[in-house]
């Protein structure tokens, strides 16, 4: 193995270049750059140690600044929206009076007595489609609401929330024969 | 040596803070030509060789305090002239990476087109081969060539062991003169 010490014997083309080099004269440099290069310098130095300060005073400036814009807004815009919700609910809503309603036709199927013999429950039931139910009500509560001064649909609509049985519809309907036709 | 005291006179009003900026302005004078040097042999154009030179004495700036006088003033400021050009160069060729031109053939072109470098054929075959060498090659090659600088002090600026260096010149030194006598 050569020995690499000996590198300036081994490379004589190039030590013999040397003396027809120019060296760094090659590069071409005016001199009034370098007049201008500590200008250049301190003026970056002075810029970066002045950036290097401003962080700290910038991030509690711009956080400061973030945190009362978000608190006004939640104190003026927040109370307002919800003001506004509140007072559109509270708004009566208009009715248009002209608005015509028509009202629903209604095809009841009579009830076909003269097929129909007391004590027949089936055949009443079948004809109402009423079907039965199991939980019992109390028996005061219908003739409560038998007594009751109300209409017809206001007894039906609260009984509608009442869970009737076979017997209770048989009694109403006989007594409501009774009463009314005087078939009996 | 007169200029090691001047470089001891410097630090030491470097050390004082009423001095410092005065201080730091007469190094900047003291070594800006010969860093230029340094770093332009490296990068080659002129507008680079600017930005790495601002970029050396500013970290020159900033580490000042932390020098520790185990190398010379120059040796210290060398090395960080280097390793600013180094990573100059290594930042441009990452730039390229995708690029269909090589970073290289930049550099060579910029060598054959003899803007800002006044040299003749031969001296541009010379840098250009220099050019072909890998990047830490081509800056012991430099120092060690050009500015005849002992394998003891390329070993403190570039970090590298001394018998590492000698081979690094040698095999770069081979390379040159196959392709200055092709």
């Amino acid at each position: 193995m050569k020995n690499i010490d000996n590198h300036n014997e081994e490379n004589k083309y190039l030590e013999s270049l040397k003396s027809s080099l120019k060296g760094d004269q090659v590069f071409k440099v005016d001199d009034s750059y370098f007049n201008t290069l500590n200008e250049n310098i301190q003026s970056r130095i002075s810029y970066k140690s002045a950036r290097t300060k401003v962080p700290f005073k910038f991030i509690w400036m711009s956080g400061a600044a973030m945190a009362s814009v978000i608190a006004l807004v939640v104190i003026l815009w927040v109370p307002k929206t919800s003001q506004i919700k509140s007072s559109a609910l509270q708004q009566p809503v208009k009715i248009d009076k002209t608005m015509k309603v028509e009202k629903p036709e209604i095809e009841i199927s009579e009830v076909d007595t003269d097929d129909y013999k007391l004590g027949d429950e089936e055949y009443l039931l079948s004809e109402l489609n009423v079907k039965p139910k199991t939980k019992k009500i109390d028996k005061k509560e219908i003739n409560k609401l038998k007594t009751n001064e109300q209409s017809n649909v206001e007894v039906l609509s609260s009984i509608d929330e009442i869970e009737i049985t076979k017997d209770d519809v048989l009694d109403y309907f006989e007594e409501s024969l009774v009463q009314e036709e005087g078939i009996l | 040596m007169t200029k090691h005291i001047e470089d001891e006179e410097l630090l030491n009003m470097l050390a004082d803070s009423n001095s410092r900026q005065y201080a730091f302005s007469l190094l900047v004078n003291k070594y800006s030509k010969k860093l230029y040097l340094v770093i332009r042999r490296l990068v080659i154009t002129h507008d680079d060789t600017d930005d790495v030179l601002q970029n050396t004495w500013l970290q020159v700036h900033r580490f000042l305090e932390g020098y520790r006088q185990n190398s010379s003033l120059y040796t210290w400021l060398y090395r960080i002239a280097v390793n600013e050009s180094l990573a100059h160069l290594k930042k441009e060729k990452r730039k390229r990476i995708f690029s269909s031109k090589p970073f290289d053939e930049d550099l060579k072109n910029a060598i054959s087109s003899g803007v800002d470098i006044d040299a003749d054929v031969l001296e541009k075959k010379l840098q250009i081969a220099i050019i072909s060498l890998p990047e830490k090659q081509r800056a012991v090659f430099q120092m060690r060539y050009f500015d005849e600088m002992p394998f003891q002090q390329i070993s403190e600026i570039m970090g590298t062991s001394v018998g590492a260096l000698k081979a690094n010149y040698h095999y770069a030194a081979k390379k040159i003169e196959e392709y200055m006598l092709a």
